[in-house]
């Protein structure tokens, strides 16, 4: 966006734009070139964010939709449309998002919740994150003690309802329980689904193959024409894999 | 004899955008654009190829949201009056520019673009160019392969199997309407995949689909070939993975082709540059600027002052960049001879829209690299994946990894603080869709309108495109916007039909406005669909 562009705001829209961006400004100052100035500091910044957040692929799909070129306060399509903040039943979802980070989000019922926080001894809510080993087959029994490698407990705030989690472990089973902690004991509040993290590592390939130098050009065929330039272009475990074993050139 | 088989899959896709409550709607320009500067361009250049008998073969996705724009009426009716539009602002620019013969001959190239386009979408097409694709594939050039109906990336629903089954099986619906076949291949949007996704594939005929290189890499078995052969998943059906450097060769900004100092800089458009009481009618109302198509300068360097575009010296570039691409692929095979036992696939894919759109030779580069691959004997030989695993059906047997070909390579884009919080309405909203076909599994009359348009507002939610420009940051109250609508639609179907109450109007307003996949069937939502 240009500073000419930015120019022809109103300062009210100046103000919108400003709050989107996180920029900080003094509403009585009403100094409109320094707002603009702030703006398009903040601006530049998002933009260079955005472009170390996305590899070429990413970039270059961005360019089917960018036809203005310019920042969009507000969209064409004037339709208001109300959606709930909450569905109101008490569930949590975990979903993966790489080898070692999760997405978990959840709800609690209203009259669950005010019926705890009445309670005298309700004492919070916290996340109780799972490695398993999955014996079975069937998910409904996945949390039994013979299954469970591993857990952990994050605490969180009424007010929370997602979370990221780092997994810590390739390879491996996650799931998590919402529970509320009342005097000292436990009650689960809803189990997540479970998921399981990719291997991220081709490592036991590679030491399977480390006498076999042109199978493994061929295992990692395609990316020896690759230079450092390119931190994003190719997931960080082959990256590291790649780099350790000399397999950049 | 072939040394390696250079593979090239093309992904044409759009989301449905379609607004018929205004007279111009902004975010239309996607698919103006898209058609003007590659869907056109790229017709034309395969039935030149056709008709000087150049021997060629291309796998071509198009997304069923794609296919229904292309097909509708109105949208294409608009497509006619840009094009016009874009004619008179062409012939005004010739006026304006008189005096400088490099602008002149850019504009002139323009002009001829558009009316060329003008031509050939009403005379040619008549209004229709999905029958130009069709009509490719039935000469043997093009398989056309499909993606999920509205291209939800699916790594997000894998708890949701039912919405998965809904995606795949609505787009092999979508796909024999409009060109008249099965496809036996289909483009996993963002090469999104997870281990289990195959068997809904199957269960809807798909032969093979595509992954990212580590997906292949990653994969449970030692994968001899690397992403040089497909991998055969358990349930028999196959994953090709593409090839990173030459992929990255036409990708890059900084070290591919598109990037070269000679071709047309992408973000220099007169609709941005010139005065606003000029421009104004070629813009959008209220004095929004937009990209025109009209572009005249040269990428030039890393710097604000850029040289005039001329398309002489970026056709000579063309011809350079097109022999590295086959060079690649000749020094790529020559590595591999004796490795395989069987000649390498080199595939690369790549989104439709790159070129010509983006990267404006590209098209003209394309065709470069299919001449060349079919004039002379240099070892390779273009063929589509289908015909690969048909020369070679029995490969070595595994399961991918999880992976996308997003940044970092899995779900990061959509599934980012920018956007996570549309997950919890999307997943709920598609569990109350099988709730839905579970109280009601066999409605007609006004109850099937409802439940049919119920079934179109969640498959619509669950578009890539809007977590995707949330995530990247263009045009983000549209698509913040879009997701709000689509929830908010079902949502008010949901709490009717739990009333026992449909509004009528309301219903019939959103059908016309929404109104992709016209045979849709909401019982594709539903568990007992999943388990047949």
């Amino acid at each position: 966006m240009t500073k000419d562009r930015l120019t022809q705001y109103s300062m009210f829209d100046l103000y919108k734009i400003a709050e989107n961006e996180g920029v900080q400004y003094d509403i009585t100052d009403g100094n409109r070139d320094e707002l603009i100035e702030k703006i398009l500091e903040a601006l530049e910044e998002d933009k260079t964010e955005r472009n170390l957040a996305n590899n070429d692929a990413m970039k270059l799909k961005n360019t089917k939709y960018d036809i203005l070129q310019d920042y969009e306060l507000e969209t064409q399509e004037k339709q208001n449309y109300t959606i709930p903040a909450k569905y109101n039943d008490t569930r949590i979802v975990l979903l993966l998002r790489d080898p070692l980070w999760a997405y978990t989000y959840w709800d609690i019922n209203d009259g669950e919740l005010r019926k705890m926080k009445e309670e005298i001894f309700f004492e919070g809510f916290f996340l109780r994150i799972f490695e398993l080993e999955i014996k079975k087959s069937s998910k409904e029994d996945s949390y039994t003690k013979d299954n469970i490698i591993d857990y952990y407990d994050i605490p969180i705030d009424e007010k929370d309802d997602s979370w990221y989690i780092n997994l810590g472990k390739t390879g491996r089973n996650f799931g998590i329980q919402l529970c509320s902690i009342m005097h000292g004991t436990v009650s689960v509040l809803s189990k997540s689904n479970l998921i399981k993290s990719p291997r991220g590592f081709v490592a036991e390939h590679i030491k399977d193959l480390s006498n076999d130098p042109d199978l493994m050009t061929v295992l990692m065929s395609g990316l020896w024409d690759y230079n450092n330039k390119g931190e994003n272009i190719i997931p960080q475990r082959i990256l590291s894999i790649m780099e350790n074993q000399d397999l950049t050139l | 004899m072939s040394n390696g088989y250079l593979g090239f899959a093309l992904h044409a896709h759009l989301p449905f955008v379609r607004h018929p409550e205004y007279e111009h709607f902004l975010e239309e320009d996607w698919l103006f654009e898209a058609i003007s500067e590659t869907y056109l361009p790229m017709l034309r250049m395969f039935n030149g190829l056709l008709a000087d008998k150049v021997k060629f073969k291309i796998t071509f996705s198009i997304s069923p949201t794609l296919s229904a724009m292309l097909t509708d009426e109105l949208l294409m009716t608009r497509y006619v009056r840009y094009l016009k539009n874009r004619i008179e602002l062409g012939e005004k620019e010739l006026e304006r520019t008189r005096d400088n013969n490099q602008l002149q001959k850019t504009v002139n190239m323009y002009l001829h673009l558009f009316r060329e386009n003008l031509e050939d979408f009403v005379i040619t097409y008549r209004n229709n160019i999905l029958w130009g694709f069709r009509n490719l594939e039935k000469e043997g050039v093009l398989d056309i392969i499909t993606t999920a109906s509205t291209h939800a990336f699916l790594p997000v629903f894998e708890e949701h199997p039912q919405a998965i089954e809904a995606q795949i099986q609505s787009a092999v619906i979508s796909h024999g309407r409009n060109f008249g076949t099965k496809p036996r291949g289909f483009w996993l949007p963002e090469c999104g995949y997870f281990p289990g996704l195959e068997s809904c594939l199957k269960a809807n005929n798909i032969d093979y689909f595509f992954v990212a290189a580590h997906g292949i890499l990653l994969s449970e078995g030692k994968p001899q070939n690397g992403v040089y052969s497909p991998l055969e998943l358990p349930n028999g059906i196959s994953a090709f993975g593409q090839d990173f450097s030459l992929t990255e060769a036409v990708w890059s900004s900084d070290t591919g082709y598109p990037g070269d100092p000679v071709y047309r800089e992408f973000y220099r458009d007169i609709g941005h540059d010139l005065p606003m009481e000029y421009i104004k009618p070629y813009i959008h109302e209220p004095d929004v600027r937009v990209n025109t198509g009209y572009k005249y300068y040269a990428v030039t360097g890393d710097t604000d002052d850029k040289i005039l575009y001329n398309s002489e010296l970026a056709m000579q570039k063309i011809d350079e960049h097109a022999e590295d691409f086959i060079q690649k692929h000749i020094d790529q095979a020559a590595k591999l001879e004796g490795l395989m036992d069987k000649v390498p696939f080199i595939l690369t894919a790549y989104d439709a829209e790159l070129f010509g759109h983006w990267w404006f030779e590209g098209i003209p580069w394309m065709e470069a690299v299919i001449r060349k691959v079919a004039g002379r004997e240099n070892g390779l030989e273009m063929i589509t994946a289908g015909e690969y695993l048909k020369k070679y059906p029995k490969n070595q047997v595994s399961v991918p990894s999880f992976s996308s070909w997003g940044n970092k390579g899995y779900s990061e884009v959509w599934l980012d603080g920018k956007n996570d919080w549309i997950y919890r309405h999307l997943h709920k909203a598609i569990d109350r869709m099988t709730e839905l076909v579970y109280r009601y599994p066999n409605e007609s009359g006004l109850k099937l309108r409802v439940l049919n348009q119920a079934a179109r507002e969640v498959l619509l939610s669950m578009a890539s495109d809007w977590p995707f420009i949330m995530k990247t940051g263009t045009t983000v109250p549209y698509a913040v916007k879009r997701i709000r609508e689509h929830i908010h639609n079902f949502n008010y179907i949901y709490d009717n039909l739990r009333r026992n109450t449909v509004d009528t109007g309301w219903l019939t307003r959103i059908e016309r406005k929404n109104n992709v996949f016209p045979d849709l069937d909401y019982t594709i939502f539903g568990e007992k669909n999943r388990e047949s």
